[in-house]
C-alpha cells in the first residue's frame, strides 16, 4: 500500500452505539455544557413514533427539550434553517438535537451553521473549509442507516430564491455526538432500508478508490462493506432484528467516516443530479449508478476495484487487476438484483420515474457537482451523458 | 536588533516563494484573457457565465491574488490586489504559498488540489466546479506536455491550431509576466 503524499482526516465525533444509547442523550448534552436542547425532525419519522422515544430520554432530568421542529421536507432548504433557528431561539435552546435522517441531519447542520456564525443567510457561508469558530452543540440520532450525515463535514440544502443546491463542507460542520439505536431504525420500511444502505455502500466503494483515498479512510471503508454485505439483505428481507440494525447503523456510520475524508466521485455527482433534475431519492440512485460508476473508473483504478472484490463477496479471484474489478462490478449488480426482487430497489433510471428527456439536464447538472473532481477518471458533459444512457 | 541568518533565510525563502507565485498568477491572469478571445473551447466554456462574475485566486493569509471578471463574452484580468480580489463572489485561496505553488508551478492539478483540502472556497460549489474546468483550459496551454501528463486525469489533444494558440499565448505571456513581476 502507497500512502498518499498528503492527505487529511479527521473524525471528532463522539459515537455512542447500543441498544440502549439513547438515554444518554442528556448525559452528552451535559458533557457539552447544554441544557436545553431542540430536536430536528420530520413527519416521517415522527410518525414512526421515534420523537417519543427520544422525549422520553428527559423525563426525571435536569436537561430538557425547548421544542420539536418536525416541519424538515425532503427536499430541504434555507428558509426551513432559518424557522429551525427561530424556534431554537424562541425554546431557549442551547443545543441542537437532529432526530432522523439525511434530510434532517443536514436541515439542522445548516441551522447550526446559521446559530454558530451569526451570518443572516446561508449564502454568505457557501464554499469549503471557509466556517470559522464554533458551532453550538450539536447531537445527531440517525434514523436511517445510510448518509452517514452524523459523522460527515458535508451538507447540502436547497436555496429557495435562486433555485439552486448550496453545498458546505468545512471541519466545524461535524456533529458532536452520535447516537446510534437500533430502536431508532427498526421501523424503516424495506425499500428505505434497501436504498439508504446502497446510499452507504456507494460511499465505502467511491471512498476506497477516488482520488484522496487514505489508509485511514480505507480502513473506514472495507469494514462498512464486509457489515454492509453481511446484513443489507437479510434486513431488508426482516427488519425487525435489532442487531442486524445496530450493524447497519454502524456500517453506514464506517462508511460516512471514510467518504469524509477521501470524498466520493462520479456517482454522487451524478445521483445528485438525479435527485434535483428528476427528484429520485438518494440512495435510490445510488443503488442505480454505483456499478456503473465503478465500471468507469476500472481503466484508472483496477487494482483499487479489484481490492474490493473478496469484500463484495466474490468467491473466486483470478488475481488479474481488471477481471477481479469487473467481477466486484457484478457483485454490486447481483446485490441490486436481489434488493430489487425483495423490495422493489429499481435498477434502472428509467424504472426510477426518470424520463430520457431530463438526462441532458442531469448531465450538464453534474458535471457542475463538487464531487466530480475527486473521481479518478475524467467526467466531461459526454461522459456524464453517456454513463447516463447506459444507467437508463 | 541584528537578525541572526537562521531568521532571516526562511523569510527570504518565504519572499521569494511568494514572488513566483505572483508571477505565476499573472501568468494565469493572462492566460484567462487571451484564450477567452482566442480559444474556442474556452469561449463555450463561459458562455453560460453570467455579466460580471469575479473570480479570485490567491493565497493566504496576505499573498497574492488575481482576479478574473466576465465582461462582454471575455475574460478580464482585475489585477493582483487584495480590493478587487475581497469583492469577488468565488474566491479560490490556497492556504499557504507553499500548496498554492504545488498547482502553480505544475506539480498537481487543481483537481488534485481540491481533493487534498489545499485551498479553501469562498461561494458556489458549483461556479468553483465550472472556474475549475476554465481553468484547466489556460493549464492546457499554459504549460509543457510533460506536466500536463502528470497532472491532467485525461492528457489533451491539441488540434494544430490549438497548437498554435498555444505558442502565440507563449509569445504575448514574456512581457505581461515582466509588467506583472515589476507591477
Ligand atoms: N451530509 C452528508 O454527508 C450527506 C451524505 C449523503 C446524503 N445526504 C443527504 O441526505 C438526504 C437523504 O437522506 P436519507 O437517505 O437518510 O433519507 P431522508 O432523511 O430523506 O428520509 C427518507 C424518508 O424516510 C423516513 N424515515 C427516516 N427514518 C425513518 C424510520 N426510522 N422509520 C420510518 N421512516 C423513516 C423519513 O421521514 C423520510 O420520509 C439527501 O438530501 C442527501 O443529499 C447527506
Ligand atoms: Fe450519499
Amino acid at each position: 500500500m502507497t500512502i498518499p503524499d498528503y492527505f487529511e482526516f479527521a473524525c471528532p465525533v463522539k459515537i455512542v452505539s447500543g441498544h440502549t444509547a439513547l438515554p444518554n442523550i442528556p448525559h452528552e448534552m451535559g458533557l457539552l455544557g447544554a441544557r436545553r436542547a431542540l430536536v430536528v425532525t420530520d413527519r416521517g419519522v415522527e410518525e414512526a413514533g421515534l420523537v417519543k422515544l427520544v422525549t422520553g430520554v428527559f423525563a426525571g432530568d435536569d436537561r430538557s427539550l425547548g421544542g420539536v421542529f418536525s416541519d424538515v421536507p425532503p427536499d430541504s432548504s434555507d428558509e426551513v434553517a432559518a424557522r429551525v433557528v427561530r424556534a431554537y431561539r424562541e425554546g431557549g435552546c442551547d443545543c441542537l438535537l437532529a432526530v432522523g435522517g439525511g434530510s434532517v441531519i443536514d436541515t439542522a447542520k445548516a441551522a447550526n451553521m446559521l446559530l454558530g456564525t451569526g451570518a443572516k443567510g446561508l449564502l454568505e457561508l457557501q464554499g469549503a473549509e471557509r466556517l470559522q469558530g464554533r458551532m453550538p452543540p450539536f447531537i445527531v440520532v440517525p434514523t436511517t442507516a445510510g448518509t452517514g450525515s452524523e459523522v460527515t463535514m458535508a451538507a447540502v440544502i436547497a436555496n429557495t430564491a435562486k433555485r439552486t443546491k448550496m453545498a458546505f463542507i468545512a471541519y466545524n460542520l461535524f456533529p458532536d455526538v452520535a447516537i446510534l439505536d437500533p430502536k431508532m431504525t427498526l421501523s424503516m420500511p424495506p425499500m428505505i432500508t434497501a436504498a439508504t444502505g446502497m446510499d452507504a455502500l456507494t460511499h465505502a466503494c467511491e471512498a476506497y478508490y477516488c482520488l484522496q483515498k487514505n489508509p485511514l479512510s480505507d480502513a473506514f471503508a472495507v469494514a462498512a462493506i464486509d457489515l454492509l454485505m453481511e446484513h443489507l439483505v437479510p434486513v431488508v428481507r426482516d427488519g425487525s432484528q435489532a442487531a442486524s440494525r445496530l450493524a447497519m447503523a454502524n456500517a453506514a456510520l464506517m462508511a460516512g467516516i471514510a467518504f469524509s475524508s477521501s470524498l466520493v466521485g462520479v456517482i454522487h455527482a451524478l445521483a445528485h443530479a438525479v435527485g434535483a433534475v428528476a427528484h429520485v431519492p438518494h440512495g435510490v440512485a445510488n443503488a442505480i449508478l454505483l456499478p456503473w460508476g465503478m465500471e468507469y473508473n476500472i481503466p484508472k483504478r483496477a487494482s483499487e476495484i479489484a481490492a474490493l472484490a473478496p469484500h463484495l463477496r466474490v468467491k473466486s479471484l483470478t488475481g488479474e487487476p481488471s477481471r477481479d474489478a469487473a467481477a466486484a462490478v457484478q457483485a454490486v449488480r447481483n446485490l441490486t438484483s436481489s434488493l430489487n426482487q425483495l423490495c422493489g430497489l429499481p435498477r434502472t433510471l428509467k424504472q426510477a420515474g426518470v424520463t430520457r428527456a431530463q438526462l441532458e439536464e442531469i448531465a450538464a447538472t453534474a458535471i457542475d457537482d463538487g464531487a466530480i473532481a475527486m473521481n479518478p477518471e475524467e467526467v466531461d458533459f459526454d461522459d456524464a451523458l453517456t454513463l447516463l444512457i447506459r444507467a437508463y | 536588533m541584528a537578525v541572526s541568518l537562521d531568521e532571516l533565510m526562511p523569510r527570504l525563502q518565504h519572499q521569494a516563494k511568494l514572488g513566483v507565485a505572483r508571477t505565476a498568477l499573472v501568468a494565469l491572469g493572462v492566460g484567462f484573457e487571451f484564450l477567452s478571445r482566442h480559444s474556442e473551447e474556452m469561449q463555450r466554456e463561459i458562455a453560460d457565465w453570467e455579466e460580471g462574475r469575479t473570480l479570485a485566486i490567491g493565497v493566504l493569509p496576505r499573498g497574492p491574488r488575481v482576479t478574473i471578471r466576465k465582461g462582454g463574452r471575455q475574460l478580464e484580468m482585475l489585477g493582483g490586489d487584495a480590493y478587487h480580489a475581497d469583492g469577488a463572489e468565488l474566491k479560490v485561496m490556497f492556504k499557504n504559498v507553499d500548496a498554492a505553488l504545488l498547482v502553480l508551478t505544475g506539480r498537481i492539478g487543481a483537481h488534485t488540489a481540491f481533493a487534498e483540502h489545499r485551498a479553501l472556497v469562498h461561494g458556489e460549489i458549483a461556479k468553483a466546479m465550472q472556474a475549475n474546468r476554465a481553468m484547466a483550459i489556460v493549464v492546457k496551454y499554459l504549460f509543457p506536455g510533460v506536466m500536463l501528463r502528470s497532472i491532467t486525469r485525461r492528457m489533451p489533444v491539441f488540434s494544430a491550431s490549438e497548437l498554435l494558440l498555444k505558442a502565440r499565448l507563449y509569445a504575448v505571456i514574456g512581457p505581461f509576466l515582466a509588467r506583472g513581476l515589476f507591477k
